[in-house]
Protein backbone atom coordinates (compact mmCIF):
# COMPACT_ATOMS: atom_id res chain seq x y z
CA UNK A 1 0.00 0.00 0.00
CA UNK A 2 3.05 2.16 0.58
CA UNK A 3 3.77 2.34 -3.16
CA UNK A 4 0.33 3.00 -4.03
CA UNK A 5 0.45 6.08 -1.72
CA UNK A 6 3.44 7.27 -3.22
CA UNK A 7 1.60 6.68 -7.05
CA UNK A 8 -0.87 9.43 -5.12
CA UNK A 9 1.56 11.67 -3.50
CA UNK A 10 3.00 11.84 -7.03
CA UNK A 11 -0.17 12.69 -9.08
CA UNK A 12 -0.65 15.32 -6.25
CA UNK A 13 2.29 16.53 -6.44
CA UNK A 14 1.65 17.46 -10.48
CA UNK A 15 -2.26 18.34 -9.33
CA UNK A 16 -2.70 22.00 -10.94
CA UNK A 17 -5.99 22.53 -8.85
CA UNK A 18 -3.52 21.68 -5.30
CA UNK A 19 -1.61 24.50 -6.75
CA UNK A 20 -4.68 26.97 -7.09
CA UNK A 21 -6.29 26.05 -3.85
CA UNK A 22 -3.22 27.06 -2.04
CA UNK A 23 -2.61 30.04 -3.78
CA UNK A 24 -6.54 31.00 -3.02
CA UNK A 25 -6.06 30.41 0.73
CA UNK A 26 -3.08 32.39 0.76
CA UNK A 27 -4.22 35.18 -1.06
CA UNK A 28 -7.85 35.26 0.75
CA UNK A 29 -6.30 36.64 4.32
CA UNK A 30 -3.43 38.59 2.72
CA UNK A 31 -6.11 40.67 0.62
CA UNK A 32 -8.32 40.98 4.23
CA UNK A 33 -5.35 41.67 6.58
CA UNK A 34 -4.10 44.35 4.13
CA UNK A 35 -7.84 45.82 3.90
CA UNK A 36 -7.93 46.51 7.51
CA UNK A 37 -4.46 47.49 7.47
CA UNK A 38 -5.50 50.48 5.26
CA UNK A 39 -8.90 51.31 7.09
CA UNK A 40 -7.00 51.28 10.60
CA UNK A 41 -5.02 53.83 9.26
CA UNK A 42 -7.54 55.52 7.61
CA UNK A 43 -8.66 55.70 11.06
CA UNK A 44 -11.79 54.62 9.89
CA UNK A 45 -11.37 50.96 11.59
CA UNK A 46 -10.41 52.09 15.21
CA UNK A 47 -10.35 48.47 16.56
CA UNK A 48 -7.06 46.63 16.05
CA UNK A 49 -7.52 43.00 15.13
CA UNK A 50 -4.74 41.00 16.00
CA UNK A 51 -3.29 37.83 14.87
CA UNK A 52 -4.77 35.81 17.57
CA UNK A 53 -7.88 37.60 15.97
CA UNK A 54 -7.43 35.76 12.70
CA UNK A 55 -6.11 32.03 13.69
CA UNK A 56 -8.79 30.49 12.28
CA UNK A 57 -10.26 33.23 9.65
CA UNK A 58 -9.75 30.51 6.81
CA UNK A 59 -10.98 27.81 8.70
CA UNK A 60 -14.29 28.02 7.39
CA UNK A 61 -13.88 28.25 3.57
CA UNK A 62 -11.85 24.98 4.36
CA UNK A 63 -14.67 22.35 3.84
CA UNK A 64 -15.24 23.99 0.09
CA UNK A 65 -11.72 23.95 -0.89
CA UNK A 66 -11.33 20.48 0.59
CA UNK A 67 -14.47 19.11 -1.58
CA UNK A 68 -12.51 20.80 -4.79
CA UNK A 69 -9.46 19.96 -3.84
CA UNK A 70 -9.74 16.48 -2.69
CA UNK A 71 -12.76 15.82 -4.13
CA UNK A 72 -12.11 16.37 -7.64
CA UNK A 73 -8.54 15.03 -7.17
CA UNK A 74 -10.15 11.45 -6.44
CA UNK A 75 -12.67 12.00 -8.93
CA UNK A 76 -10.20 12.62 -11.79
CA UNK A 77 -8.80 8.69 -11.29
CA UNK A 78 -12.41 7.57 -12.09
CA UNK A 79 -12.83 9.86 -15.04
CA UNK A 80 -9.55 9.11 -16.62
CA UNK A 81 -10.34 5.66 -15.75
CA UNK A 82 -6.67 5.24 -13.79
CA UNK A 83 -8.46 3.63 -11.17
CA UNK A 84 -8.44 0.35 -13.24
CA UNK A 85 -4.72 0.13 -13.33
CA UNK A 86 -4.29 -0.23 -9.62
CA UNK A 87 -7.28 -2.83 -9.15
CA UNK A 88 -5.35 -4.55 -12.15
CA UNK A 89 -2.21 -5.21 -10.60
CA UNK A 90 -3.73 -6.42 -7.28
CA UNK A 91 -4.34 -3.61 -5.14
CA UNK A 92 -7.87 -4.26 -3.36
CA UNK A 93 -10.41 -2.18 -3.51
CA UNK A 94 -10.09 -1.83 0.44
CA UNK A 95 -6.66 -0.56 0.32
CA UNK A 96 -7.35 2.00 -2.72
CA UNK A 97 -10.29 3.79 -0.82
CA UNK A 98 -7.69 3.96 1.98
CA UNK A 99 -4.77 5.77 -0.06
CA UNK A 100 -7.52 7.95 -1.43
CA UNK A 101 -8.52 9.05 2.22
CA UNK A 102 -5.13 9.45 3.72
CA UNK A 103 -4.26 12.04 0.13
CA UNK A 104 -7.46 13.48 0.93
CA UNK A 105 -6.94 14.41 4.49
CA UNK A 106 -3.29 15.26 3.81
CA UNK A 107 -4.39 17.67 1.51
CA UNK A 108 -7.20 18.95 4.31
CA UNK A 109 -4.73 19.51 7.31
CA UNK A 110 -1.79 20.88 4.91
CA UNK A 111 -4.29 23.65 3.48
CA UNK A 112 -5.13 24.08 7.74
CA UNK A 113 -1.91 24.40 8.61
CA UNK A 114 -0.37 26.08 5.48
CA UNK A 115 -3.88 28.91 6.11
CA UNK A 116 -3.31 29.51 10.06
CA UNK A 117 0.42 29.78 9.51
CA UNK A 118 -0.56 32.84 6.45
CA UNK A 119 -3.28 34.45 8.62
CA UNK A 120 -1.09 34.31 11.82
CA UNK A 121 2.04 35.62 10.04
CA UNK A 122 0.42 38.57 7.40
CA UNK A 123 -1.70 39.40 10.54
CA UNK A 124 1.51 39.81 13.16
CA UNK A 125 3.49 41.89 10.44
CA UNK A 126 0.68 43.89 8.91
CA UNK A 127 -2.02 44.40 11.98
CA UNK A 128 -0.71 43.24 16.01
CA UNK A 129 1.01 39.69 16.89
CA UNK A 130 -1.64 39.29 19.73
CA UNK A 131 -1.68 36.17 22.10
CA UNK A 132 -1.41 33.40 20.21
CA UNK A 133 -0.44 31.08 22.19
CA UNK A 134 -2.57 30.34 24.94
CA UNK A 135 -4.14 27.14 25.84
CA UNK A 136 -7.29 27.65 24.40
CA UNK A 137 -5.67 28.40 20.88
CA UNK A 138 -4.00 25.10 21.58
CA UNK A 139 -7.00 23.09 22.58
CA UNK A 140 -9.05 24.20 19.53
CA UNK A 141 -6.07 24.00 16.85
CA UNK A 142 -6.25 20.36 18.18
CA UNK A 143 -9.88 19.54 17.67
CA UNK A 144 -9.44 21.32 14.47
CA UNK A 145 -7.56 18.25 12.89
CA UNK A 146 -10.58 15.68 13.62
CA UNK A 147 -13.11 18.14 12.62
CA UNK A 148 -11.56 18.45 9.19
CA UNK A 149 -11.01 14.55 8.94
CA UNK A 150 -15.02 14.19 9.31
CA UNK A 151 -15.44 16.33 6.25
CA UNK A 152 -12.39 14.99 4.45
CA UNK A 153 -14.29 11.79 4.92
CA UNK A 154 -17.36 12.95 3.59
CA UNK A 155 -16.25 14.23 0.65
CA UNK A 156 -14.34 11.05 -0.03
CA UNK A 157 -17.23 8.97 0.72
CA UNK A 158 -18.83 11.04 -1.85
CA UNK A 159 -16.66 11.15 -4.32
CA UNK A 160 -15.81 7.40 -4.42
CA UNK A 161 -19.87 6.44 -4.29
CA UNK A 162 -20.61 8.81 -7.25
CA UNK A 163 -17.76 9.57 -8.87
CA UNK A 164 -18.88 12.74 -10.59
CA UNK A 165 -17.94 16.82 -9.84
CA UNK A 166 -21.47 17.05 -8.80
CA UNK A 167 -21.24 15.10 -6.08
CA UNK A 168 -17.73 17.06 -4.91
CA UNK A 169 -19.24 19.68 -5.14
CA UNK A 170 -22.68 18.26 -3.24
CA UNK A 171 -20.57 17.01 -0.24
CA UNK A 172 -20.02 20.66 0.58
CA UNK A 173 -23.47 21.66 0.14
CA UNK A 174 -25.15 18.69 2.19
CA UNK A 175 -23.48 20.55 5.57
CA UNK A 176 -25.27 23.55 4.27
CA UNK A 177 -28.75 21.56 3.89
CA UNK A 178 -28.11 20.37 7.52
CA UNK A 179 -27.51 23.21 9.11
CA UNK A 180 -31.21 24.73 7.63
CA UNK A 181 -32.96 21.96 8.75
CA UNK A 182 -31.18 21.12 12.54
CA UNK A 183 -32.83 23.91 14.49
CA UNK A 184 -36.16 22.40 13.22
CA UNK A 185 -35.38 19.05 13.87
CA UNK A 186 -33.88 19.97 17.63
CA UNK A 187 -37.45 22.00 18.58
CA UNK A 188 -39.13 18.74 16.84
CA UNK A 189 -37.71 16.55 18.99
CA UNK A 190 -37.62 18.51 22.18
CA UNK A 191 -35.45 16.56 23.97
CA UNK A 192 -32.15 17.80 25.67
CA UNK A 193 -29.97 15.10 24.76
CA UNK A 194 -30.64 15.38 21.33
CA UNK A 195 -30.16 18.93 21.70
CA UNK A 196 -26.63 18.45 23.29
CA UNK A 197 -25.49 15.95 20.90
CA UNK A 198 -26.91 17.66 17.36
CA UNK A 199 -24.91 21.21 18.95
CA UNK A 200 -21.46 18.96 19.20
CA UNK A 201 -21.88 16.18 16.13
CA UNK A 202 -23.39 18.13 13.11
CA UNK A 203 -19.79 18.78 11.62
CA UNK A 204 -21.28 22.52 9.92
CA UNK A 205 -21.52 23.25 14.30
CA UNK A 206 -17.88 21.86 15.39
CA UNK A 207 -17.08 23.77 12.23
CA UNK A 208 -18.20 27.03 14.12
CA UNK A 209 -17.29 25.99 17.87
CA UNK A 210 -13.81 25.61 16.12
CA UNK A 211 -13.85 29.17 14.23
CA UNK A 212 -15.47 31.54 16.71
CA UNK A 213 -13.20 29.32 19.57
CA UNK A 214 -16.49 29.39 21.88
CA UNK A 215 -19.25 26.57 22.67
CA UNK A 216 -21.79 26.89 25.61
CA UNK A 217 -24.06 24.08 26.18
CA UNK A 218 -27.58 25.35 23.84
CA UNK A 219 -30.02 23.22 26.98
CA UNK A 220 -28.01 25.86 29.63
CA UNK A 221 -27.71 28.94 27.14
CA UNK A 222 -30.82 30.48 25.09
CA UNK A 223 -30.99 27.19 22.62
CA UNK A 224 -29.45 25.88 19.79
CA UNK A 225 -29.27 29.25 17.94
CA UNK A 226 -27.46 30.46 20.46
CA UNK A 227 -24.58 28.13 21.46
CA UNK A 228 -21.89 30.76 20.72
CA UNK A 229 -23.16 34.09 22.41
CA UNK A 230 -22.58 33.83 25.97
CA UNK A 231 -18.94 33.14 25.84
CA UNK A 232 -16.24 34.55 24.67
CA UNK A 233 -12.34 31.96 23.44
CA UNK A 234 -12.68 29.38 25.85
CA UNK A 235 -12.66 25.47 26.10
CA UNK A 236 -16.22 24.10 26.19
CA UNK A 237 -16.74 23.33 29.73
CA UNK A 238 -17.39 19.17 30.97
CA UNK A 239 -17.48 16.82 28.82
CA UNK A 240 -17.80 19.01 25.43
CA UNK A 241 -14.30 19.20 25.39
CA UNK A 242 -13.18 15.35 24.38
CA UNK A 243 -16.86 14.61 22.79
CA UNK A 244 -16.56 17.61 19.78
CA UNK A 245 -13.55 15.97 18.44
CA UNK A 246 -14.78 11.96 19.71
CA UNK A 247 -17.79 12.70 17.62
CA UNK A 248 -15.93 13.82 14.51
CA UNK A 249 -13.65 11.31 14.84
CA UNK A 250 -16.51 9.05 15.00
CA UNK A 251 -18.68 10.33 11.83
CA UNK A 252 -14.98 10.25 9.90
CA UNK A 253 -15.26 6.23 10.80
CA UNK A 254 -18.46 5.40 10.06
CA UNK A 255 -18.80 7.41 6.48
CA UNK A 256 -15.28 5.67 5.86
CA UNK A 257 -16.99 2.10 6.46
CA UNK A 258 -20.02 3.06 4.54
CA UNK A 259 -17.70 4.42 1.47
CA UNK A 260 -15.76 1.24 1.74
CA UNK A 261 -18.14 -1.19 1.95
CA UNK A 262 -19.97 0.76 -1.10
CA UNK A 263 -16.93 0.29 -3.29
CA UNK A 264 -16.32 -2.63 -2.68
CA UNK A 265 -19.30 -3.94 -4.33
CA UNK A 266 -19.55 -1.64 -7.01
CA UNK A 267 -18.17 -2.60 -10.39
CA UNK A 268 -15.57 -0.15 -11.50
CA UNK A 269 -16.17 0.95 -15.24
CA UNK B 1 -2.78 -29.49 -19.16
CA UNK B 2 -1.89 -26.08 -17.17
CA UNK B 3 -4.47 -23.06 -17.47
CA UNK B 4 -3.41 -19.37 -16.67
CA UNK B 5 -7.16 -18.54 -16.78
CA UNK B 6 -9.84 -20.94 -16.13
CA UNK B 7 -13.35 -20.05 -15.91
CA UNK B 8 -16.38 -21.94 -14.80
CA UNK B 9 -19.73 -21.02 -15.37
CA UNK B 10 -19.16 -17.28 -15.00
CA UNK B 11 -22.88 -15.57 -15.14
CA UNK B 12 -22.91 -11.73 -15.10
CA UNK B 13 -26.33 -9.90 -15.13
CA UNK B 14 -26.92 -6.09 -15.01
CA UNK B 15 -30.49 -6.17 -13.66
CA UNK B 16 -32.44 -8.71 -15.64
CA UNK B 17 -30.23 -8.61 -18.35
CA UNK B 18 -27.59 -11.47 -18.70
CA UNK B 19 -24.37 -10.06 -19.95
CA UNK B 20 -22.34 -13.36 -20.01
CA UNK B 21 -24.41 -17.16 -19.04
CA UNK B 22 -22.55 -19.66 -17.99
CA UNK B 23 -19.18 -19.27 -19.52
CA UNK B 24 -16.17 -21.26 -18.76
CA UNK B 25 -13.11 -20.72 -20.88
CA UNK B 26 -9.49 -22.34 -20.69
CA UNK B 27 -6.70 -20.46 -21.50
CA UNK B 28 -3.69 -22.63 -21.44
CA UNK B 29 -0.50 -21.16 -19.56
CA UNK B 30 1.89 -20.28 -22.94
CA UNK B 31 -0.59 -19.49 -25.16
CA UNK B 32 -1.97 -16.51 -27.15
CA UNK B 33 -5.67 -17.12 -26.69
CA UNK B 34 -7.68 -15.10 -29.55
CA UNK B 35 -11.36 -14.16 -27.86
CA UNK B 36 -13.80 -13.91 -30.58
CA UNK B 37 -16.95 -12.35 -30.71
CA UNK B 38 -19.45 -10.10 -32.30
CA UNK B 39 -20.33 -6.42 -30.54
CA UNK B 40 -22.27 -6.74 -27.41
CA UNK B 41 -20.88 -10.83 -27.37
CA UNK B 42 -19.57 -10.53 -23.74
CA UNK B 43 -15.86 -10.51 -24.56
CA UNK B 44 -15.30 -6.95 -22.65
CA UNK B 45 -17.36 -7.84 -19.98
CA UNK B 46 -15.76 -11.19 -19.57
CA UNK B 47 -11.96 -9.83 -19.34
CA UNK B 48 -13.16 -6.99 -16.78
CA UNK B 49 -14.30 -9.70 -13.99
CA UNK B 50 -10.86 -11.29 -14.98
CA UNK B 51 -9.29 -8.13 -14.33
CA UNK B 52 -10.90 -7.19 -11.11
CA UNK B 53 -12.92 -4.40 -12.32
CA UNK B 54 -16.14 -6.19 -12.33
CA UNK B 55 -17.11 -9.14 -9.96
CA UNK B 56 -19.39 -12.14 -11.49
CA UNK B 57 -22.70 -12.38 -10.08
CA UNK B 58 -22.04 -16.31 -9.92
CA UNK B 59 -19.50 -18.92 -11.08
CA UNK B 60 -15.86 -18.69 -9.99
CA UNK B 61 -12.45 -18.08 -11.90
CA UNK B 62 -8.47 -18.82 -11.48
CA UNK B 63 -6.02 -16.96 -12.56
CA UNK B 64 -2.32 -19.26 -12.92
CA UNK B 65 -4.08 -21.88 -10.42
CA UNK B 66 -5.09 -19.43 -7.73
CA UNK B 67 -8.94 -19.12 -6.96
CA UNK B 68 -10.27 -15.32 -7.05
CA UNK B 69 -11.01 -15.50 -3.60
CA UNK B 70 -8.10 -16.75 -2.41
CA UNK B 71 -5.80 -14.01 -0.24
CA UNK B 72 -3.05 -14.94 -2.47
CA UNK B 73 -4.76 -13.82 -5.98
CA UNK B 74 -3.63 -9.97 -4.95
CA UNK B 75 0.32 -11.53 -5.48
CA UNK B 76 -1.16 -13.43 -8.61
CA UNK B 77 -2.22 -9.95 -9.75
CA UNK B 78 0.64 -8.19 -9.31
CA UNK B 79 2.38 -10.16 -12.56
CA UNK B 80 -0.61 -9.52 -15.20
CA UNK B 81 -0.99 -6.76 -17.29
CA UNK B 82 -4.12 -5.43 -18.90
CA UNK B 83 -5.39 -3.49 -21.43
CA UNK B 84 -9.02 -3.36 -21.36
CA UNK B 85 -11.16 -0.95 -23.55
CA UNK B 86 -10.22 2.46 -23.64
CA UNK B 87 -6.54 3.50 -22.45
CA UNK B 88 -6.31 4.38 -19.02
CA UNK B 89 -3.46 6.90 -18.76
CA UNK B 90 -2.61 10.07 -17.21
CA UNK B 91 -3.62 12.67 -19.90
CA UNK B 92 -1.98 15.84 -18.07
CA UNK B 93 1.18 13.97 -17.76
CA UNK B 94 3.68 13.36 -20.63
CA UNK B 95 4.64 9.59 -21.00
CA UNK B 96 7.47 9.63 -19.34
CA UNK B 97 5.64 11.09 -16.26
CA UNK B 98 2.55 8.45 -16.55
CA UNK B 99 5.13 5.58 -16.71
CA UNK B 100 6.86 6.95 -13.60
CA UNK B 101 3.90 6.78 -11.86
CA UNK B 102 3.04 3.45 -12.74
CA UNK B 103 6.62 2.14 -11.58
CA UNK B 104 6.16 3.64 -8.84
CA UNK B 105 2.87 2.03 -7.92
CA UNK B 106 4.03 -1.58 -8.33
CA UNK B 107 7.63 -0.81 -6.21
CA UNK B 108 9.92 -1.11 -8.94
CA UNK B 109 12.75 0.73 -10.36
CA UNK B 110 12.13 2.51 -13.57
CA UNK B 111 15.30 1.14 -15.13
CA UNK B 112 13.77 0.05 -18.12
CA UNK B 113 11.78 2.99 -18.92
CA UNK B 114 12.72 4.27 -21.97
CA UNK B 115 13.39 0.43 -23.07
CA UNK B 116 9.94 0.15 -23.09
CA UNK B 117 8.77 3.50 -24.42
CA UNK B 118 11.41 2.00 -27.26
CA UNK B 119 9.47 -1.08 -27.06
CA UNK B 120 6.26 0.06 -28.01
CA UNK B 121 7.14 2.86 -30.24
CA UNK B 122 6.83 5.83 -28.57
CA UNK B 123 10.47 6.58 -28.01
CA UNK B 124 10.96 10.38 -27.77
CA UNK B 125 7.06 12.32 -27.39
CA UNK B 126 9.10 14.95 -24.91
CA UNK B 127 6.95 17.00 -23.28
CA UNK B 128 3.79 16.33 -24.99
CA UNK B 129 1.15 15.69 -22.75
CA UNK B 130 -0.97 12.41 -23.76
CA UNK B 131 -4.19 14.28 -24.00
CA UNK B 132 -2.39 15.46 -26.79
CA UNK B 133 -1.38 12.17 -28.24
CA UNK B 134 -3.45 10.57 -30.95
CA UNK B 135 -5.54 7.28 -29.85
CA UNK B 136 -2.97 5.08 -31.62
CA UNK B 137 -0.29 6.90 -29.31
CA UNK B 138 -2.17 6.42 -26.49
CA UNK B 139 -3.27 2.89 -27.05
CA UNK B 140 0.65 2.01 -27.34
CA UNK B 141 1.42 3.87 -23.81
CA UNK B 142 -1.50 1.69 -22.56
CA UNK B 143 0.54 -1.34 -23.61
CA UNK B 144 3.79 0.27 -21.89
CA UNK B 145 2.02 0.11 -18.56
CA UNK B 146 0.77 -3.66 -18.74
CA UNK B 147 4.26 -4.44 -19.83
CA UNK B 148 6.25 -2.52 -16.99
CA UNK B 149 5.69 -5.48 -14.09
CA UNK B 150 7.24 -8.25 -16.17
CA UNK B 151 3.65 -9.99 -16.32
CA UNK B 152 2.95 -13.50 -16.87
CA UNK B 153 -0.40 -12.88 -18.17
CA UNK B 154 -1.29 -10.13 -20.41
CA UNK B 155 -5.18 -9.40 -21.17
CA UNK B 156 -5.01 -7.20 -24.04
CA UNK B 157 -8.95 -5.84 -25.08
CA UNK B 158 -8.76 -5.16 -28.76
CA UNK B 159 -5.14 -3.40 -28.53
CA UNK B 160 -4.81 -2.63 -32.01
CA UNK B 161 -7.66 -0.44 -32.38
CA UNK B 162 -6.58 3.28 -33.80
CA UNK B 163 -2.98 2.18 -35.09
CA UNK B 164 -1.79 2.05 -38.39
CA UNK B 165 -0.51 -0.63 -40.58
CA UNK B 166 3.02 -0.08 -39.04
CA UNK B 167 1.59 -0.09 -35.46
CA UNK B 168 -0.58 -3.27 -36.03
CA UNK B 169 2.60 -5.20 -37.25
CA UNK B 170 4.55 -3.43 -34.42
CA UNK B 171 2.34 -4.82 -31.82
CA UNK B 172 1.93 -7.95 -33.21
CA UNK B 173 5.57 -8.66 -33.85
CA UNK B 174 5.79 -7.33 -30.05
CA UNK B 175 3.31 -9.85 -28.59
CA UNK B 176 4.93 -12.74 -30.59
CA UNK B 177 8.07 -11.84 -29.64
CA UNK B 178 6.87 -11.91 -25.49
CA UNK B 179 5.15 -15.20 -26.19
CA UNK B 180 7.79 -17.08 -27.90
CA UNK B 181 10.57 -15.78 -26.27
CA UNK B 182 9.41 -15.04 -22.62
CA UNK B 183 5.94 -17.60 -22.51
CA UNK B 184 3.95 -14.92 -21.96
CA UNK B 185 0.57 -15.83 -21.92
CA UNK B 186 -2.02 -13.48 -23.55
CA UNK B 187 -6.12 -13.40 -24.23
CA UNK B 188 -6.36 -10.87 -27.02
CA UNK B 189 -9.93 -10.03 -28.87
CA UNK B 190 -9.74 -8.15 -31.44
CA UNK B 191 -12.56 -7.52 -34.36
CA UNK B 192 -9.11 -7.61 -37.22
CA UNK B 193 -9.92 -11.38 -37.32
CA UNK B 194 -7.13 -11.74 -39.93
CA UNK B 195 -4.61 -10.64 -37.17
CA UNK B 196 -5.99 -12.45 -34.46
CA UNK B 197 -5.65 -15.72 -37.12
CA UNK B 198 -1.93 -14.62 -37.38
CA UNK B 199 -1.00 -14.75 -33.76
CA UNK B 200 -3.50 -17.01 -31.61
CA UNK B 201 -2.32 -20.47 -31.07
CA UNK B 202 -5.63 -21.03 -29.18
CA UNK B 203 -9.48 -19.24 -29.72
CA UNK B 204 -12.36 -18.98 -27.77
CA UNK B 205 -16.24 -18.23 -29.66
CA UNK B 206 -18.46 -15.99 -27.92
CA UNK B 207 -21.90 -15.38 -29.14
CA UNK B 208 -24.98 -14.18 -26.60
CA UNK B 209 -22.78 -13.92 -23.71
CA UNK B 210 -22.35 -18.00 -24.03
CA UNK B 211 -18.84 -19.76 -25.06
CA UNK B 212 -19.86 -21.53 -28.31
CA UNK B 213 -16.72 -23.25 -28.58
CA UNK B 214 -12.67 -23.42 -28.04
CA UNK B 215 -10.34 -25.04 -29.82
CA UNK B 216 -6.52 -24.52 -30.58
CA UNK B 217 -5.35 -23.36 -33.92
CA UNK B 218 -4.32 -26.94 -35.49
CA UNK B 219 -8.57 -28.41 -34.71
CA UNK B 220 -9.47 -25.08 -36.63
CA UNK B 221 -7.08 -25.57 -39.49
CA UNK B 222 -8.27 -29.01 -39.88
CA UNK B 223 -12.16 -27.66 -39.51
CA UNK B 224 -11.86 -25.03 -41.63
CA UNK B 225 -13.10 -26.10 -44.97
CA UNK B 226 -11.06 -26.88 -48.24
CA UNK B 227 -12.60 -26.06 -51.46
CA UNK B 228 -12.23 -25.35 -55.21
CA UNK B 229 -13.29 -22.23 -56.87
CA UNK B 230 -13.84 -22.62 -60.86
CA UNK B 231 -14.88 -20.00 -63.25
CA UNK B 232 -16.81 -21.87 -66.12
CA UNK B 233 -18.86 -21.01 -69.50
CA UNK B 234 -21.82 -22.69 -68.19
CA UNK B 235 -22.60 -23.51 -64.46
CA UNK B 236 -25.77 -25.62 -65.85
CA UNK B 237 -23.28 -27.75 -67.33
CA UNK B 238 -20.71 -27.90 -64.63
CA UNK B 239 -23.53 -29.07 -62.44
CA UNK B 240 -24.97 -32.05 -65.17
CA UNK B 241 -20.73 -33.39 -64.14
CA UNK B 242 -20.40 -32.68 -60.91
CA UNK B 243 -23.78 -34.00 -60.00
CA UNK B 244 -22.70 -37.29 -61.95
CA UNK B 245 -19.71 -37.83 -60.55
CA UNK B 246 -21.80 -37.27 -56.83
CA UNK B 247 -19.66 -34.36 -55.57
CA UNK B 248 -20.54 -31.86 -53.09
CA UNK B 249 -20.66 -28.78 -54.71
CA UNK B 250 -22.55 -25.01 -54.87
CA UNK B 251 -23.48 -22.72 -57.55
CA UNK B 252 -22.58 -19.18 -56.60
CA UNK B 253 -23.60 -17.47 -60.09
CA UNK B 254 -24.22 -18.11 -64.07
CA UNK B 255 -20.09 -18.33 -64.22
CA UNK B 256 -18.65 -19.44 -60.69
CA UNK B 257 -18.84 -22.59 -58.53
CA UNK B 258 -16.87 -24.10 -55.65
CA UNK B 259 -16.70 -27.37 -54.74
CA UNK B 260 -15.97 -28.91 -51.27
CA UNK B 261 -15.26 -32.98 -51.65
CA UNK B 262 -12.03 -34.05 -52.16
CA UNK B 263 -11.53 -34.69 -56.24
CA UNK B 264 -8.58 -35.72 -58.80
CA UNK B 265 -8.45 -32.43 -61.49
CA UNK B 266 -7.72 -34.59 -64.55
CA UNK B 267 -10.90 -36.87 -64.05
CA UNK B 268 -13.27 -33.25 -63.20
CA UNK B 269 -11.39 -31.72 -66.19
CA UNK B 270 -12.06 -35.24 -69.04
CA UNK B 271 -15.61 -34.61 -67.16
CA UNK B 272 -16.61 -31.43 -67.92
CA UNK B 273 -15.09 -31.68 -71.31
CA UNK B 274 -17.24 -34.22 -72.16
CA UNK B 275 -20.46 -31.90 -71.57
CA UNK B 276 -18.87 -29.09 -73.85
CA UNK B 277 -18.05 -26.96 -70.18
CA UNK B 278 -15.04 -24.82 -70.47
CA UNK B 279 -12.79 -24.67 -67.59
CA UNK B 280 -11.76 -20.43 -67.32
CA UNK B 281 -9.83 -20.67 -63.86
CA UNK B 282 -9.74 -23.00 -60.85
CA UNK B 283 -7.79 -22.15 -57.76
CA UNK B 284 -7.85 -23.66 -54.28
CA UNK B 285 -9.30 -21.76 -51.47
CA UNK B 286 -9.48 -23.08 -47.63
CA UNK B 287 -12.01 -20.78 -44.99
CA UNK B 288 -9.98 -18.50 -43.08
CA UNK B 289 -11.01 -17.41 -39.51
CA UNK B 290 -13.42 -14.69 -40.39
CA UNK B 291 -15.28 -17.65 -42.82
CA UNK B 292 -15.31 -19.84 -39.60
CA UNK B 293 -16.51 -17.46 -37.63
CA UNK B 294 -19.58 -16.60 -39.76
CA UNK B 295 -20.37 -20.00 -39.95
CA UNK B 296 -20.44 -20.71 -36.36
CA UNK B 297 -22.04 -17.85 -35.37
CA UNK B 298 -24.45 -17.21 -38.25
CA UNK B 299 -26.05 -14.25 -39.84
CA UNK B 300 -24.21 -11.87 -42.62
CA UNK B 301 -22.82 -8.98 -39.61
CA UNK B 302 -19.15 -8.44 -39.22
CA UNK B 303 -17.61 -9.21 -35.54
Amino acid sequence: MLNLLQESFGRLYRYKTFRVCLIIITAIPLFFNGLEKMLMESNDFPDVSTADDYLFNMYGMLPLIIAIAAGLFIIKDFKENTVRNKLICGYTRTQVYIVNWITAVFIAVFYHLFSTLVCTVSASILLEPGDLFTKVNAYYELISIPTLISYTSITVMMAMIFRTTASAIFSYFIHAVIIMFEPLIVHKVDNDSFTRFSSMFVPENQLYIISSRCYSDPTKSGGILDMFDDVKYAIPEGNAAYLIPLYALLLAAVVTVIGIIHFNKKDVK
Amino acid sequence: MEYMIQTNGITKRYGKHKVLDNVSMHVPKGSIYGFVGKNGAGKTTLMRIISALNAPTSGTYSLNLTDYKNTKINEVRRKIGAVVETPSIYLDMTAKQNLLLQYKMHGIKPDGLQDLLNLVGLPDTGKKKAKNFSLGMRQRLSIAFSLISDPELLILDEPINGLDPEGIKDVRDLLYKLNTEKGITILISSHILDELSKLATHYGFIDGGRMIKEMSAEELENSCRHSIKLTVNNTALLSEALDAMKLDYSVKSETEAEIYSQINVTPLVLALNEKGCEVITMTQNTDNLEDYFMELIGGGENA
